[in-house]
Parts: structure tokens; sequence; C-alpha cells
């Protein structure tokens, strides 16, 4: 084993550009918000152009996913390894990772810039519990961990993780606006969230959006779920034993590989696939968190 | 640890370590009644172990202990013992002794690593009256209820390891490996028809996707095109 040089007053360091990137991910989300509520109370086609609130919101958003990958890196060094060997790591990284790529899809497919709310909502709600109940000090890896498995494994099952996010998203936006009960309703909100929802893309769109999200996480997580099988074989002799971990990571691969089929099959495309897609992701954070904090097993690594 | 030894045909796993403390148990006679290493099961990452000593052969009753070794004892705020560092820097040994029926002799396999004081009085160690019993490594100390002394001779290692043999991961890994490519080519490979029927009123064109396929329209729209370029041709 190498010489490991720890570093708490950089991780502190860490955690206060986290810090500072939470502020910015808060204005963001703000901007986000406002934005949305004007395109709620005005008839006006306010989204055929950028407005001054949709580019206050990007920048924001932007300026804290750079706070943030500062923060990020700062603690990989402070640790001198991957930051991913505990919880607190895996919620910055991930998060990390997250906006990272909603932020090139955007580039891509400019439609989506639609759930940006949900995604600096979502970054802004992680990185919160990151700070105040996940933080730990630095320390080095417990030795089940010391192997070049840490890297391959848990790199792709957070970009995984992140993929699913995205596609949660894009789920939530689909049901909301492809909603019975909000074409029928005739409340004030209900008119409001009606224009809101106008400003989103066709409803296919959006379902398209979401399955092309989640059949590249299915793939990914597909992908850890294997390299997790060899990694298990080489440290803890064998390659499949039932551990709490284990099995969560196989039930969110079931419940995704029903959304495929789900979404082959007529008469469950739409929103029933779209409800799956959300079962499968709360499958997920159950998985990072609940099993992570309350379940015993193999995968025991919050260090809380 | 996190590599197995690669024998031929099989590999061999480091699963676990610790210590196993070596005592010698005399009778009130002097007369050896046990000696030798028992292997106690690590608690923490300082290894604080724990192991139980069981003697159906003492005189004059059979007695057993539940000992706890502590490599670098410290005492902690609350009284208690604890380890503080993994190597054995200041080796204890503290054990509480029970009296009573071992449990041994009905022929029923038992735990090694516990005892089961449902038959049996404690005669140091808790609410006893005499104390638990504190060794340092060479010390000895005499034993309630003349039941003798205990010596705390050395300290030995032991480590568990693990040789499987599992012919099939190979396979497993290659199939897993197999349904993962096929699936990324169901996936991510739009599967689609187009046809070309030549009429008397020329060439008919018609495109058919399983699925979500948004490039089918232009896939069909350049081939329009290739048929026309050639027909001019």
């Amino acid at each position: 084993m190498t010489n490991v040089v720890l570093n708490e007053d950089l991780s502190q360091i860490s955690r206060l550009f986290i810090y500072v990137a939470m502020a910015m991910y808060t204005f963001g989300f703000l901007a986000d918000a406002l934005n949305l509520s004007r395109q709620a109370s005005s008839d006006k086609d306010v989204r055929s152009r950028a407005t001054v609130t949709e580019r206050a919101a990007l920048f924001f958003t932007f300026l804290a996913f750079l706070l943030h990958a500062v923060g990020v890196v700062l603690r990989a060094v402070s640790v001198s390894r991957v930051p991913w060997g505990n919880m607190y790591e895996f919620a910055i990284t991930g998060s990390l990772v997250i906006v990272a790529i909603f932020l090139i899809a955007r580039f891509f497919v400019r439609e989506i810039k639609f759930i940006s709310l949900l995604i600096s909502g979502f970054a802004l709600l992680t990185l919160g519990a990151a700070t105040t109940i996940f933080y730990v000090e630095v320390a080095s890896l417990m030795p089940a961990l010391q192997n070049y498995w840490l890297v391959i494994h848990v790199s792709v099952a957070v970009l995984a993780t992140a993929f699913f996010n995205i596609a949660a998203a894009l789920s939530v936006a689909y049901l909301v606006k492809s909603s019975g009960r909000l074409q029928k309703s005739k409340t004030v909100a209900a008119k409001a969230l009606k224009r809101l929802v106008g400003g989103f893309p066709a409803d296919n769109k959006i379902e398209r959006l979401a399955y092309r999200f989640n059949i590249i996480g299915f793939i990914l997580w597909t992908f850890t779920l294997i390299a997790g099988a060899i990694w298990a074989e080489r440290a803890w002799h064998r390659y499949w034993g039932w551990d709490t971990k284990e099995v969560w990571t196989f039930i969110i691969w079931t419940l995704y590989a029903g959304y495929l089929h789900a979404n082959a099959t007529r008469g469950w495309s739409g929103r029933r696939s779209a409800w799956l897609s959300l079962v499968g992701f709360s499958a997920v954070i159950f998985n990072f968190t609940i099993v992570n904090l309350f379940f015993k097993g193999l995968h025991v690594y919050s260090g809380l | 640890m996190n590599e197995p030894l690669e024998l031929p045909n099989a590999k061999l796993y480091l699963t676990g370590n610790g210590y196993a403390p070596v005592i010698t148990v005399r009778d009130a006679s002097g007369e050896v009644s046990f000696s030798g290493p028992v292997a106690f099961l690590p608690q923490d990452e300082n290894y604080t172990s724990l192991g139980v000593y069981k003697l159906p052969d003492a005189k004059p009753k059979q007695f057993g202990m539940i000992a706890f070794f502590y490599p670098t004892a410290a005492d902690l705020e609350n009284g208690a013992k604890s380890s503080i560092f993994p190597d054995p820097i200041n080796p204890l040994l503290t054990m509480n002794v029970y009296v009573g029926d071992l449990g041994l002799d009905g022929g029923v396999p038992k735990n090694v690593y516990s005892l089961d004081i449902s038959e049996m009085t404690q005669v140091a160690g808790g609410k006893a009256k005499t104390k638990g019993i504190e060794l340092e490594k060479g010390q000895t100390a005499n034993l309630p209820d003349g039941l003798g002394s205990v010596t705390f001779d050395g300290l030995k290692r032991f480590i568990s390891l693990d040789i499987s043999y599992n012919p099939g991961v190979g396979w497993i890994l290659l199939f897993a490996l197999l349904s993962l490519g096929g699936l990324m080519i169901t996936l991510l490979v739009p599967r689609r028809r187009v046809w070309v029927r030549d009429t008397e009123e020329g060439f008919e064109l018609a495109a058919l996707a399983r699925g979500d396929d948004p490039t089918l329209e232009k896939v069909l729209n350049d081939l329009t095109e290739e048929i026309k370029k050639a027909k001019i041709d």
C-alpha cells in the first residue's frame, strides 16, 4: 500500500466550495422557478426566445456547477484517491455528474431545458443532505475498497444514476403534462399549470427523451452489476452472495427491465411506463439512502 | 487481501485474521489442565477480540472463560477497556470465569466461539465477588473457587483461508457480457424495414419502424433522392 496523505483542512475548504455552490444552485433554482411562473402567468408566447430569467438560471446553475466541481476535486485531493469512497463523497460526486450530464444534454437537445428546475432542485437537495447528514472527515479507504475496481464499478454506477435521474425528471414533467385530471380541471391553479406545461415539448417528445435517458442508464446499470460481480468474486470469493446491496441493485435492474418492456407493450407505454420509470428511480434513491444507512450488509461504506 | 492467490485450478482467498492468545491453566495441585492457543474473533478494526476457553477436564470441576483480548489496551472514559491499535504493543487479556455444566458431554456439537452460560455460575468478573482476571503477557493469576491458576504465555496469530474452485465463473462472465452486448444492440440499433416497389408509374417507397425511430423519415428521403438520381443517370 502506498502512503496515503490525508488533509482535513483541505477537505474543509472543499466543503466551503460546496456551500457556495449550494447558494448558486439556490439562485439558479429560484431563477428557474421565476421563469416558469412567468410562463404560467402570461398567455404570451414567452418560450420562443431565451428570456432574462432563463439565462440567469443557466448562468447560476453553470457557476454552481464549476464551484461544485472544484469542491469535488479538492475533496479527492484531500483524501488522495477517487472521491467516492463513502456516502458523502458519492453524493457530491453523483450530483455533480447529474448536473454535468444535464448541461451537456442541454447543449445537444435544447428542449430539455424545461426540466432544469428539477435538476438544480435535486442537486441542491442532495448537497444539503450530503453536507449536513452524510459528512465524514477524511479517512483512508477500508481495505476491501482499496482496489482498482472501485474506480470502474462505482464511476459507472454514478453515471447510471445520473441518467436515471434525468429520465425521472422527464417522467415527472410528462406525467404532469399528460394528466387527464389537469386537462379537465377549471381552477385558477390548474389553468396556470396548463399554461406552464403548454411551454413544454410535446408529450411524445418528452416520453421519447425519457426513454433514451433510461436506456443509457439501463445499459450502464447492467455494466455496474456485472463489474460488481467480478469485483465481488475477487474480494469476497463469490460473484453473487445475496448481499442487501446486491439484491437491491438487482431489484432496480428488474424494475427498469419492466419499464423497457412496458414501453414496447401496447397499452403500457405512456403514463404507465412513466410511473415505472419513477418507481425505478425511487428504488435507486432507496438503495442509496435507506439501504446504506439502515440495512446490514457487506456494502457498508457510508462511514457513518 | 483484495486479490486471491491463484493456485493451479483454484483460488486461495484470505478471508480473515486475528490473534490467538496462548494460555496455560493449572489446577490447585499445579497440574496442567489446559495449554495452548485459542483463536479469538476480532470485534473492531483495532482488533479488540472475543474468545472463549472451555475446560471440560479441569479439576475439581469443569469451567469456562469468556475472554477479551486487547492488542494495545487503553482505558476508556467510562472505565471500560478498548484496543486503540491493532498491533500488540500493550497486549492485555481479560477473563470472566464461569463454573458449571459446559454442555459438552451431551454429544451435541457446540460453537467454540461462544459459551452457553445458562447452566453456569459466574465466579469472576461482572457481579461475582472476585473481580475479572486481567493478565499482561507473561503474568499469572489465581483463579477463584479453588480452580487453580492461569498464565498468559504468549501470542500467536491466525488467518482464515478459503480455497475455491468454480469452473463456471468464466462462462458466466462470457454469457453476462454477451447479454450486455445483445442488450446494447437491441436498445441502441433501430429496427426498420424499407420497401421499394417497381410499378408501371415508377418506384414506390415505404418504410416501417419497430418502436421509436427518429431517423426513419430521413432514411426514406435519402433513398428516394438516390433512386431519382440513378433514374436520371
